[in-house]
This record gives C-alpha cells, structure tokens and sequence, in this order.
C-alpha cells in the first residue's frame, strides 16, 4: 500500500479504494483519511483548532460506514468544510464516535481534486481476515 | 449475494441483442449496441446489472440498456426499466444520485464567424459568472430553506416567476419544467442544506457548459423545424440536482434498504434496494425525487441566464437580439409515471431512466407544440474536444423502448487511467489546438475529462439512429468549455 494507507480500485466509471487496519476503530479511521486525500489537498492545518465530536449511527458495518463518510461529504457540501484530523474514539453497537479537526474550504489555499456526489453500497465491503480488518469502498463521482 | 452470470445473449439483428430470462429474472433484457460497443461492455458488470434489474418485483416490458450502458450503481448507466404502479416498485438505484442531471440546448441567431476573437472572452465570461459550486465558488443567490422549498415544489417555473427567463422557456423543457408530485416537507434538513449552499452551481466532474456550432446537419427538415441551420452558434449546459439530490438519494437508499427487507424483497444488490410504489416509503421517496428534480430544472434555468448575461457583456447586445432561446431540456436520471402501450393496450407505466433521454416522437400528447411536427429533441452531449448531437424521439422508440434512447458516450477509461494518459500533457493547450478554449477550476477534472476517456459519441448515436430509436437531426462542435 502507499503511504497514504489505502490503495485505489479502479473500473471504467467507478472510483474506489480499498483500506486496513487492525482494529474496527483504525479501520474506519484509515477509510476517512483515505477518502479525505482523495477529496482534497489542503494547504495547512490550524493545529489550534478544537475538534469537534461528531456521532453517526448505522444498522451494520456497511451502513456505519457510508453513513460516517457521507457524513463529511454534507459538512462540505453545506458548510463549506474539510476535516484536517480525524481520531476514531470508538465504534459501539451501531455507533461510531470520533473526534474531527474541521476548517473552512480556502480556495486560495486549498483544491478539491474529487467532486464526490456520494458513498455507495456497490461492492462495499467490510470483513476482517485473521487479525486485519479490511474494507473496500466506492464512490459515485 | 448471488451474482448472475451472463453467457446467452441472443443477437436479434446488427443492433439488438436480447437477455433471455435465466435465474430468478421476471423478464428478459434487451441490449442495443453493435459487435464494437459489445465488447467495451463485455469486460464490466452491466449486461449482470440489466439482468438484477429484471429480479425486480411488478417489472413491465423488458429490462432494457441503451448503447452508452457501462456499470453504474444498482442499475447499469443507460438502463430503461418500466414498472407498474399497482404491483411494481420504485428504486433510488434506478434513478442515480444525481437525480434530473440533464442537459439543455440554447440556439442563438449567431454564426460561427461572429464568434471571430470573441471565444476567450465567452469562456472567461462564462467561468466568472457561472459559479462551480465547488469549495468557495458559491453562488450570490441564497435563499432561506423556506424559500428553497418553494423551488423544490415548482423548478423552472419558480426561475421564470423571479425573472430568470421567459414562459417560452418553461415551454421547451421536459414536463414544463416542474414535476407536479412534489413534496419539499419530506426533504430531509440535510439535503435542504445542501441544496442552499448550490442552487444556480454547476458541480464538477462531467458537468459543463459548451459554446459550439452546428456543424453538420443530417436531416435539413427536422433541423430546420428546431431552429438549427449550419454554423450556427449553440450553447450546451449539463448539470444536474447537485448535493440536494445527492442526498436525497442517499437518504432514500438507507430508508429502502429496511423497506425491501421488511417486504422480503429478493435483492441481488443493495443499491437496488426498492419499494412498493404505493407504499408510503415509495411514495415518499418519489415526492423527495421530484423536488430534487425541480431543483436540477431550476439549476439549469439559472445557469441559462448567466449564459445569456454573459453572451450581452461580451457582445454588448440583448440577449433576444442574439435569438438565445430554449431548444429543449431533457431529463437523464429520472424515474416518471408515463403512458405506453404494452401488450396492446395503453396503461400508465413508472419508468426509470439512469442515464437514458426521454424520446417521444411527433404528433405525441407530451412533444411541446413547436416540434408536433418534428419529434422532441433529443440532446447527447459527446466528450469536450469532439462533437454533441441532436437527434429527435421516434415511434419506434415509443414502441421498444418506453420512449427512451442514450444520454451520452460513456466512459472508456478510468479516472486513474486517464489521468496516467494525460501525464505530461499540456491538455488546456492541446484542446486549444483542436479549435476548443477549455477553462476547468481544476486540472485533476480536466486529466480525467479529457476526450480519449470517453467512447466516440458518434459511435452511440449511430446504434440509436440505426436501431431506430432516435433520429439524427445535426451534429454540434465545441469551441469554447467551461468545467467546474
């Protein structure tokens, strides 16, 4: 994998990517930051800035997970926001509970290099083999 | 989740080919596409996409793909299906998430010529005043979620009441611009949200506005019936319900997904989770669709404004003077209540279009007074550096096809591939060469536009033309794109 921690599945008209991690919680923290490298390039971060707690719920993994990312997608589209940091606290049941580093969209500074329009369930994937959890994700652009 | 695998296609002639019904399909599918545009779609999960399509309960007719089919979400892009609206359902999937992405045609009484060292001013126009919507390039207008919910229950006509436009406007767009079942109280906060922030934006990805001219004409009668003559100077616009439909889908797709199973739907494919279309789930999401698509009319009406304000800066002239007026605007993702005729007898019908045009043919109830004669336009924007068309609907399409044909060319490579193509290419420079003055907010969409990513849309069009299903009218070249 690259060092941005995910890797890129590609057909003709979809774009996805494919992360890991050794628990649920790193799991679901790699997917955001993946997808938010693939989003945006953002030109610094305002370490001083609070994180906020944002808590999204699904009825299984596969809901938490486009729920969680499609999360980011409305606090962009609507609040003109990116998130910068992201520490998944935990994932409890049906919820998951992290701690996001938000600023505003700077288009001097900032690109956006995906318009997104959303997460999909086509082919999403969540398991874990062994000790490493695995998810693939793709996104309608 | 089971997977059908398709081995038995059926050729029925050059063009068609038919999906005998295999596994738990209710009908079989048909596939219109040469042996060429065969094998681009052999390699990706479509044709399995046209069949899951035909698992679906109260389908009608058959389970049909245009020839600019590729994969798509649930549905395959390019996929035309028909349920009934006593025992059938309504699918999120079937519709896309950018709910009325369309595209619309401006005419203009400009040639070509006149546009003589005027066409980087137009696209610079055009890029300051039409705002992208992406990051910080929000548009002037922002209305109050009241206010928004008025454009969501009546689309264009609500621009037009504002002074966007003219009520000649309102008579050159699909369903007058305004789908009627609209209901703005079961929009979700979020998507009303969204919806403020982008209302007159044009998105990013495919989404554009194209100043061309009519290049060549096909049929000398029918172009002349839509006002097209040779040289001509035209404008494209296609965009869709941006980030309002995006999350209307969205939110329809996770309310569904517990709808299907609490009906025990057999789905092969979560996002072709569905409801019964007199459900009240199903009833909801289709009065959620419909202000999504009012939204996308209203959007489109905005952006035509902007053009024609453009078009006065540049030439100092009114807009009316430069005769831009509404060719047509067609729906490509939308799911309508339409009357066919099946099995010889006319019935009322939910189809759903992802990635198809509307293509009704003369003399039909629904065909605007000025093309009684000629057919309803039919618009299929190609790639940025080659060529769009304009075609008309047909009987035959309103026979095999609920009135539906292709939406566009389809993708021929990924992103990631055409990214790896464009590397070391000056593409802004090597579109200016073929005569196209491109102007994109980022270079990332412009790589991944770039026209080898895309199928020749001659290639789509000649299949609809010779299946039938659509008639060529004139072919249109770019000169001048804007990207968002």
């Amino acid at each position: 994998m690259p060092s941005q921690g995910y890797r890129i599945l590609e057909h003709t008209a979809d774009t996805g990517f494919e992360v890991k991690g050794s628990s649920k919680e790193e799991l679901f923290e790699a997917a955001a930051r993946a997808f938010f490298h693939l989003l945006w390039e953002i030109g610094t971060d305002k370490e001083e800035s609070r994180p906020e707690t944002i808590e999204v719920l699904g009825s299984d993994l596969e809901e938490l997970m486009v729920n969680f990312l499609e999360e980011f997608l409305y606090r962009y589209d609507a609040k003109g926001l990116v998130c910068t940091q992201i520490k998944v606290v935990s994932i409890t049941g049906a919820m998951i509970h992290v701690k996001a580093w938000m600023q505003g969209f700077d288009s001097d500074r900032d690109r956006e290099l995906l318009g997104v329009k959303a997460v999909t369930y086509h082919q999403l994937y969540i398991g874990r083999k062994d000790d490493t959890w695995i998810a693939q994700i793709f996104l309608d652009i | 989740m089971t997977e059908l695998t398709i081995h038995n296609l059926r050729q029925i002639d050059e063009y068609r080919w038919l999906l005998p019904k295999q596994g738990k399909m209710r009908t079989e599918g048909m596939l219109y596409l040469d042996r060429k545009l065969l094998e681009h779609v052999k390699n990706d999960k479509s044709i399995t996409q046209v069949a899951n399509v035909a698992w679906l309960p109260g389908i009608v007719g058959r389970s049909l793909a245009m020839p600019d089919m590729h994969q798509g979400y649930g549905f395959p892009i390019g996929g035309v299906a028909a349920f009934d609206p006593d025992q059938g359902v309504v699918s999120p999937g079937g519709v896309g998430y950018d709910i009325n992405c369309g595209v619309r045609l401006l005419r203009s009484t400009l040639k070509k010529n006149d546009l003589a060292g005027e066409i980087e001013n137009i696209v610079n126009g055009l890029f300051a005043n039409v705002p992208s919507g992406v990051g910080s390039k929000q548009p002037s207008l922002r209305l109050s979620k009241k206010d928004l919910k008025k454009v969501l229950e009546s689309g264009a006509q609500w621009a037009v009441k504002n002074g966007f436009g003219s009520n000649d406007d309102l008579l050159h767009i699909e369903e007058g611009g305004n789908l009627g079942w609209a209901d703005p109280e079961i929009v979700s906060d979020r998507a009303l949200e969204r919806g403020q922030a982008q209302l007159g934006t044009l998105g990013s990805g495919n989404h554009f506005v194209e100043v061309g001219f009519v290049d060549t004409i096909f049929d000398e009668k029918l172009a002349r019936g839509i006002g097209l003559f040779q040289g001509q100077v035209t404008v494209i616009i296609h965009t869709g319900s941006r980030g309002l439909g995006h999350q209307v889908c969205g939110d329809y797709i996770r309310i569904l997904q517990n709808v299907s199973r609490k009906y025990g739907f057999d789905l092969p494919d979560r996002e072709l989770c569905c409801a019964p279309v007199h459900s009240t789930e199903g009833k909801q999401y289709l009065a959620a669709m419909a202000c999504a698509a009012n939204f996308a009319f209203a959007n489109r009406q905005l952006i035509t404004e902007e053009v024609r304000r453009t078009f006065e800066q540049v030439f100092s002239l009114g807009a009316q003077k430069m005769g831009l007026d509404l060719v047509y605007d067609v729906c490509h993702n939308i799911a309508k209540f339409e009357n066919h005729e099946v099995d010889g007898r006319q019935r009322e019908v939910l189809v759903h279009r992802k990635g198809a045009t509307r293509a009704f043919p003369a003399h039909h109830p629904k065909v605007p007074a000025a093309y009684q004669e000629t057919g309803q336009p039919v618009l299929i924007p190609g790639d940025m550096g080659r060529y769009s068309y304009v075609l008309v609907g047909t009987d035959r399409a309103l026979k095999e096809t609920f009135g539906s044909t292709c939406h566009g060319a389809g993708r021929l490579m990924s992103r990631h591939a055409a990214k790896k193509t464009a590397k070391g290419h000056n593409i802004t420079a090597e579109l200016a060469e073929m005569g196209v003055t491109v102007k994109g907010a980022g270079r990332a969409t412009l790589v991944e536009e770039i026209p080898g990513a895309y199928k020749d849309v001659e290639d789509v069009v000649r299949v609809v033309h010779e299946a039938g299903i659509a008639r060529k009218v004139a072919r249109l070249r770019p000169l001048g794109v804007i990207k968002g």
